[in-house]
């Protein structure tokens, strides 16, 4: 669980309404790791695996809970960071507030490395959209942060 | 600020965000829980292993190994209830697993692990309640999936053949290692999967439970209210004609505002 633990953790961040609904779903995620029944062809395989279902853990909590689209994923609020209110904490909370497609895209782009197509796999999308959200989370963070 | 700046702002940002220890050791403590077998089932578990280990090794006398119980090729077959059969080299079923309550209903009352596949489909199309399912939906998707991306086409005959034999019209595709995985996590068949992945690409917001409590026909029926396509690769079993595709199982979306 160590390797991943943080990323799997800021995914359910950036979901989650609540932050015990992002504790549930890190929780199932790993639950799951423990019966994915074939091995993992790679480290990135694994990753890979982690993220679909992480995301898809939290789709389906947050579906299950009837909880409001545009909720902001309170737990990204109120993380705790070593400098409450700086620039990191303005930084996370501009995230808080992008749309759940813009923040997934974005983190995943420029946290984790991913291309845009790798996150279109990931996502099941197509490439041409997540450019889409990456350019305009961005766009929309940059203005927060002004 | 440019791109580059905000990017290192974010890893920063996330860079200081750790899994609280709390949560890391609660989340530890399941996963050790849920991985304990009892002693008895371990011991009655290593016994099973050992003789399958014995079956296999008679197997593969006398020469060669005969890999009878690697899982080759996926079938799954949708329109509510929903099963998927996990078949070996020799099309013989090594599992099969109902992917939703209705689909495991089905597997109880019809067992079919052990059978060649088009023994399989022809009991499963001919159970009453994937019959009625069918003549309500007029619509039975079968997907098979290569796990070495393979050629399906000779099980795509036999599921044919079983369908004619059972009177029950299916459209019948293949589909990729890759899809058949994406799937597999989500939870979905791959009929289901496409649907969904189509559905979301077209900005349509639905769960994956949804997904799973939808009927082939429903999503379909979604679709279309949306102008979104599903076609599938159309080699028609039943009483249709046979089809002509060569089973790529290419799907064509189009997306109407």
């Amino acid at each position: 669980m160590g390797r991943y633990a943080d990323m799997v953790w800021h995914i359910c961040l950036l979901h989650a309404s609540q932050r015990s609904d992002a504790q549930d779903a890190f929780q199932n995620t790993f639950l799951k790791h423990l019966t994915h029944e074939k091995p993992f062809e790679s480290d990135e395989h694994e990753k890979a695996w982690l993220i679909r279902v992480a995301i898809n853990t939290c789709n389906d909590q947050h579906k299950r809970s009837h909880r409001n689209d545009d909720e902001l994923p309170e737990g990204l609020q109120s993380a705790t960071l070593d400098q409450p209110g700086g620039e990191l904490s303005d930084v996370l909370d501009a995230m808080a507030k992008l749309p759940r497609d813009q923040r997934d895209a974005l983190y995943l782009n420029a946290v984790q490395g991913y291309t845009a197509e790798e996150i279109a796999r990931l996502m099941g999308s197509t490439t041409g959209t997540v450019y889409s959200w990456i350019s305009r989370a961005r766009a929309r963070l940059k203005e927060a942060l002004r | 600020m440019n791109d580059q700046k905000l990017d290192s702002l974010l890893a920063e940002a996330f860079g200081e965000l750790h899994t609280p220890e709390e949560l890391a050791a609660a989340t530890a403590d399941a996963v050790r829980k849920a991985s304990f077998v009892p002693a008895k089932r371990l011991i009655r578990t290593r016994l099973v292993a050992a003789i399958a280990a014995c079956l296999v090794l008679l197997a593969a006398i006398p020469s060669g190994i005969y890999l009878y119980n690697d899982v080759t090729t996926v079938v799954s077959i949708d329109v509510n209830p929903s099963v998927e059969l996990s078949l070996n080299r020799f099309d013989r079923v090594l599992s099969a697993r109902g992917a939703n309550d209705d689909g495991a209903a089905l597997l109880a009352s019809v067992p079919v692990v052990g059978l060649d596949c088009e023994e399989a489909v022809r009991l499963l199309l001919a159970d009453e309640s994937i019959r009625q399912a069918a003549s309500e939906a007029n619509r039975v998707e079968i997907v098979v999936a290569s796990l070495s991306d393979g050629d399906t086409s000779a099980i795509q005959e036999k599921i044919r053949s079983a369908s004619a034999a059972a009177s029950c019209p299916c459209n019948c595709s293949s589909a990729t290692a890759d899809e058949l995985q994406a799937a597999n996590e989500a939870g979905l068949t791959v009929g289901k999967y496409r649907a969904y992945t189509a559905l979301q690409e077209a900005g349509i917001d639905i769960s994956l439970d949804e997904v799973r409590s939808m009927t082939m026909h429903e999503l379909h029926e979604l679709a279309d209210e949306h102008g979104i396509e599903l076609e599938h690769d159309q080699n028609q079993g039943g009483n249709a004609e046979h089809g002509s595709g060569n089973g790529q199982g290419n799907e064509h979306r189009t997306g109407r505002p």
